[in-house]
């Protein structure tokens, strides 16, 4: 099970980009990278998980725990998924009302908190 | 190959993986129910080599087989942990409650239980047995 992460900064925003397979085994990887970030004080995210080909419940507890990091700073955490399978997932968890979903990097980078 | 058996490790998650994915493929079904079939036993497996196994200071297999007929897919996943019904836990807290009063926990089992047709456990002879039935498409 392999996860990809590279971040790049566009504006005052970081994007990160996830791509593979978020699960138990994958998932510290992840967290780790979120906390780095919002340590070095990046408090405005965007995780592009447009090249995630699974997510289970580890990974949806990853997400909401940088989400809480960042917001412990005023900060965002957007995501950035087309993919039906996943979005599914967060609809059927509730939580498509906790993070703001959008379909672009662009249109979530220009979006306004 | 119509059993896989294998160590109750995160490392094994893989292995079963693929398992439930050739399942899938021989059973037909569409790429977003075997998604949502592997997602289902991925949440339980976790569930037993973290909580099951390691947490209580166990080691055991994790046995998984497939049953195929015309109309449905059925997945057991066996092991030999405490007993530990998923069906029998509470539902998440609230989906609607905010962010910081809900905990995360239990999103598990709930993924599980809304991503198959049916879902069912049994406790036989100390092994868990968790069943994941899912419709073949013709038979829909």
């Amino acid at each position: 099970m392999d996860l990809s992460l590279s971040t790049r900064t566009e504006g005052d925003r970081t994007v990160v980009v996830v791509g593979g397979e978020i699960d138990v085994y994958t998932a510290p990887k992840l967290r780790e990278q979120l906390i780095d970030l919002v340590s070095s004080g990046q408090y405005h995210l965007v995780v592009d998980m447009e090249g995630v080909e699974f997510l289970d419940s580890t990974g949806l507890g990853v997400l909401v725990g940088g989400l809480k990091r960042v917001r412990a700073h005023e900060g965002s955490l957007r995501l950035v998924c087309t993919q039906e399978r996943i979005l599914k997932i967060f609809r059927i968890t509730g939580l498509t009302k906790v993070f703001p979903i959008h379909g672009s990097v662009e249109e979530a980078v220009a979006a306004t908190d | 190959m119509d059993v896989l058996e294998v160590p109750g490790v995160l490392e094994s998650l893989q292995p079963i993986a693929d398992f439930v994915k050739e399942a899938s493929a021989e059973a037909g079904l569409e790429r977003r129910e075997a998604y949502r079939l592997r997602l289902a036993v991925d949440e339980i497996a976790t569930n037993v080599v973290l909580y099951g196994y390691e947490r209580s200071g166990q080691t055991g297999l994790l046995r998984i087989a497939k049953n195929l007929d015309s109309e449905r897919l059925t997945l057991c996943l066996e092991d030999t942990s405490p007993p530990y019904d998923p069906t029998a836990q509470a539902p998440p807290s609230d989906l609607s409650e905010s962010l910081e009063s809900r905990p995360i926990g239990g999103l598990g089992v709930f993924l599980t239980i809304q991503g198959v047709d049916d879902f069912r456990y049994e406790y036989v002879e100390g092994h868990n047995r968790n069943y994941f039935t899912v419709r073949r498409p013709a038979a829909v």
